[in-house]
């Protein structure tokens, strides 16, 4: 099983099942940023931080896996975090922010923790 | 392999007494349907509804669509996994609906699915609307969990697409086609001078409704290896995927994969198609380079000269394939990536979440941001409501009248990035 | 049928005025073509005509422009006219900003159809492709003759309300909107169709191009920052007051390297911004802002840094042309390195 922090917005990644979870309560693109303040800090990433295929100004929550140890920049790490960055602030222009109802939410934070969960399983 | 389509042409559905294609046809018995998908018993309830090209009708929420397809000689069945047993597909004859497909809707798993709308201007923005649509409308039992509905849903909708191939069973073709590869050794002997060929097949899997399967494998976690392409057309490759209805690869995507039938069909004349290599999107870094470098690595082993790439799904597999891109260029592989872009409402933007400056030939299937208004249609299968909550639809998206006003990433197959749809963006 | 009424917005040296001597030129009328507006007035032929001419010298709109513009506007609304013409600037740079600016406001304001002509790397062009169509031009007035006609036709169909194509096909700079269409072949045919051109090293265009990548390596760390000498350079447009070089506000044509060895701190008394794209109150203010000189001091001080270099650089960023910021770059590395500097804070706005 692999070391690593988990920075997340998604509160069910607090029931016990993962190691090292950071939450923030805050939207995905200021989550962004405080990765890559983490990474600017020698944290590599796991995950790409764009897990999945809902599109980050649809879903509300994500969880990003980085490495337990940060010594050095890692250069694709930080390619990585600003891209996201840079694509979660593009698409959020188009439109304004949802306000999903409690059962959508339930269920971005389920498919959420899908990713990180079978993420996890292959190493 | 060789591997014989048989094709039929559908120009109707009706629903009657007794199951059974004629002259184009097809007549469906609900009952027995109904109850040949009533023995998975994670189904509470199961209705059936049929859109016809031309009609006022939109289907929404749609998970999957499935090509009707019935082995009837070569070994093993279409399916193999789900519906057929565990064995080799891809040869002898496979029986095809043309102008047909299975969508499978009802409940609603997450808020993944999208629309069809069978007329009107949604109607261009994929071909599904040009065929005679069978819906099942499923309802699971109470309290499933996420994974069995999606899980009951997608073999619900393959068990149905494999009843109604099965009518021609004993039917003749109206028309056939054969394809055949030819073994790796042979090539440079058959085909000298041609230009080797190889498709690298990206798939998703990376959770809950972002799976694909192969011979009824979840590919979570699998090195990238090779399939031969006749395997693929009998429905070795499901589509357990529902990011994003606009550009997922639906089991009937997989299934008639533009880009393996274009090979197929060049294969001799003006290229010479090497192979088929699958390899996967997955969350992890780790596993997106590993499986980069290693299918380059295979490409190279089979004298590939040149590759195209296709996409499922966008964000984080834009990082796949930069990378595939990147590995396979090094290796002296020429390639050409196929995508699909979110360039903005207005179109301004810079549509993917990644680039390499080796991608220097790169195909677009169309900016998945567009808005647009599709009118009040007459008829709905399954449930407008869900528009509000599926990819592409917002709380307002639908109007007092019956309007709905989506981005066109909702239509199903909109921005299908194995190409399959005419559609691409210009520069203005 | 009434000819359509044009206005026709011209430079000093374009509107037969003068040279750079004239460039002062404030806002003049012609009631007819003048220049280039000639072969204009000959093109629209019976369609429409150039009704009046609008002559401003370049460096007048460039250090007026609210002044300028607004003058300008009156007086095209005046002529009440159904399009407006600017240029073509070809790759003068004041030129294309003025032309670019006047069109888009013109096409705001007035509702009308704007065509102007410029080289695509003018500045202008940068920065007014998307409200405008800007006819692609050569680098100089040698591309007048192929330039007038195409710059004409287009003008001909936004004044018949005419569907506008394809940059490929109207001769315009890409305004930068991708725009879904629909082709005769599948994406996976015509991605097949591209690779074995590619295999062939036969020619084929990319549907989606990737950025440009401007890939600079970064020079290796710092081994000992306390013993560095460190310098500041600043694209805001900080310059000793007075503005002894005379930096432009916008399309800088140069840098300057100013001597700070007995400052410890930027005072408004002796320090201004020039910079034309930002508020400039808080600089004014404080030209510490923008670039940091009290910081580095301190650090100098704590010997954080071994040494600040005793003259800090600074040009202009607004709308300075990529090609000329390249420039500066080199030469004020060059300069650096030729100092035994190590490192450098560069800020921007």
């Amino acid at each position: 099983m692999i070391k690593y922090r988990c920075i997340t917005n998604n509160p069910i990644m607090l029931d016990g099942e993962f190691q090292n979870i950071e939450f923030i309560d805050t939207d995905i693109l200021h989550l962004f940023y405080c990765v890559e303040q983490e990474v600017c800090k020698g944290y590599r990433l796991l995950t790409h931080p764009l897990t999945g295929s809902i599109r980050p100004d649809i879903t509300p929550y994500k969880s990003v896996l980085l490495s337990e140890c940060g010594v050095e920049l890692d250069r694709e790490s930080i390619e990585l975090i600003q891209k996201a960055i840079y694509y979660v602030y593009r698409l959020e222009t188009n439109h304004a922010k949802p306000d999903w109802g409690i059962n959508e939410r339930l269920d971005f934070q389920f498919v959420d923790r899908d990713f990180i969960r079978n993420a996890l399983a292959i190493n | 392999m060789k591997l014989t389509l048989g094709k039929f042409h559908v120009r109707d559905i009706q629903f009657s007494d007794k199951s059974y294609f004629h002259e184009g046809v097809l007549h469906i018995c609900k009952k027995e349907l109904a109850a040949h998908l009533l023995q998975d018993s994670r189904i509470k309830e199961i209705d059936f509804d049929i859109a016809r090209p031309g009609e006022s009708t939109r289907i929404v929420p749609v998970k999957d669509i499935i090509q009707p397809r019935y082995k009837v000689s070569g070994g093993g069945q279409v399916f193999p996994g789900f519906v057929g047993e565990l064995d080799t597909v891809g040869q002898g004859v496979t029986h095809s609906l043309e102008g047909c497909c299975v969508a499978t809707t009802g409940q609603i798993v997450a808020f993944q699915e999208g629309i069809i709308d069978m007329s009107g201007p949604g109607a261009k923005y994929n071909s599904f609307s040009r065929m005679c649509i069978l819906a099942p409308l499923i309802t699971p039992v109470d309290n499933i969990g996420k994974h069995a509905h999606e899980e009951t849903v997608r073999i619900a909708g393959l068990k149905t697409a494999a009843y109604l191939g099965e009518m021609t069973k004993d039917l003749v073709p109206e028309e056939t086609e054969t394809f055949k590869t030819d073994p790796i050794s042979d090539l440079s002997k058959l085909y000298p001078g041609l230009p080797r060929v190889v498709y690298t097949y990206m798939i998703q899997c990376q959770g809950l409704m972002h799976d694909t399967y192969v011979y009824g494998l979840n590919v979570k976690g699998i090195l990238p290896t090779m399939i031969e392409p006749t395997e693929v057309l009998d429905g070795a490759i499901v589509s357990g995927n529902c990011a994003s209805p606009g550009h997922k690869n639906t089991s009937l995507h997989h299934m008639q994969n533009p880009v393996i039938l274009n090979l197929l069909r060049r294969h001799g004349k003006d290229l010479c198609f090497a192979g088929v290599i699958i390899t996967i999107e997955s969350a992890l870094l780790a596993d997106k380079k590993r499986s980069a470098f290693y299918a380059s690595n295979l490409a190279r082993l089979i004298g590939a000269e040149g590759a195209i790439i296709t996409e499922e799904g966008g964000g984080n597999p834009e990082t796949d394939l930069m990378l595939n891109c990147k590995y396979f260029e090094a290796n002296g592989i020429k390639t050409v990536l196929i995508t699909d872009e979110y360039a903005g409402r207005d179109g301004a933007s810079q549509g993917l979440a990644d680039v390499t400056p080796e991608a220097d030939a790169v195909i677009t299937n169309g900016n998945g941001n567009e808005y647009i208004t599709l009118p009040k249609m007459d008829k709905i299968i399954g449930k407008l409501e869900n528009v509000k909550i599926i990819t592409g639809g917002n709380a307002s998206s639908i109007g007092e009248d019956g309007s709905v006003s989506v981005e066109i990433a909702a239509i199903m197959g909109s921005l299908c990035e194995l190409g399959y749809e005419k559609m691409t963006t210009r520069l203005r | 049928m009434e000819k359509k009424r044009i206005v026709h917005y011209l430079n000093q040296f374009y509107g037969q005025i003068g040279g750079e001597d004239k460039a002062d030129q404030i806002p003049i009328i012609r009631k007819q073509p003048v220049g280039p507006g000639i072969v204009f007035g000959n093109l629209l032929g019976t369609e429409a005509e150039i009704v009046a001419t609008i002559i401003c010298g370049d460096s007048y709109f460039a250090e007026n422009q609210d002044a300028a513009m607004a003058t300008i506007l009156q007086i095209v609304d005046g002529f009440k006219p159904d399009g407006l013409i600017a240029g073509p600037a070809f790759n003068a740079g004041r030129y294309g900003l003025a032309c670019g600016a006047v069109g888009e406001t013109v096409r705001r304001e007035l509702k009308i159809p704007v065509v102007t002509g410029m080289y695509p790397e003018n500045p202008g062009a940068e920065m007014y492709h998307k409200p405008v169509y800007i006819i692609k031009t050569g680098i100089n007035a040698a591309s007048m003759r192929k330039t007038v006609p195409i710059m004409t036709a287009l003008m001909k169909k936004l004044l018949n309300g005419e569907k506008i194509g394809f940059p490929e096909e109207e001769g315009y700079i890409p305004q930068g909107y991708r725009v879904n269409v629909w082709m005769d072949k599948s994406g996976a045919d015509r991605g097949v169709d591209m690779l074995l051109k590619k295999l062939k090293d036969e020619p084929f265009t990319t549907e989606l191009p990737m950025p440009v990548f401007d890939r600079v390596n970064p020079a290796g760390a710092i081994e000992d920052i306390k013993a560095a000498k460190i310098a500041l350079i600043t694209s805001g447009g900080i310059v000793p007051k007075g503005n002894p070089d005379r930096i432009e506000s916008a399309n800088a044509s140069r840098y300057g390297k100013y001597d700070i060895h007995k400052i410890d701190d930027l005072t408004s008394e002796e320090f201004i911004t020039v910079h034309g794209g930002y508020d400039p109150v808080y600089a004014l203010e404080d030209p510490d802002r923008v670039l940091p000189l009290d910081a580095m001091r301190i650090l100098e001080k704590e010997k954080a840094i071994g040494s600040l270099f005793n003259y800090f650089y600074a040009t202009v960023g607004n709308t300075t042309s990529v090609s000329n910021s390249k420039k500066y770059g080199e030469a004020i590395a060059r300069d650096m390195l030729e100092n035994g500097i190590q490192g450098a804070i560069l800020t921007s706005t």
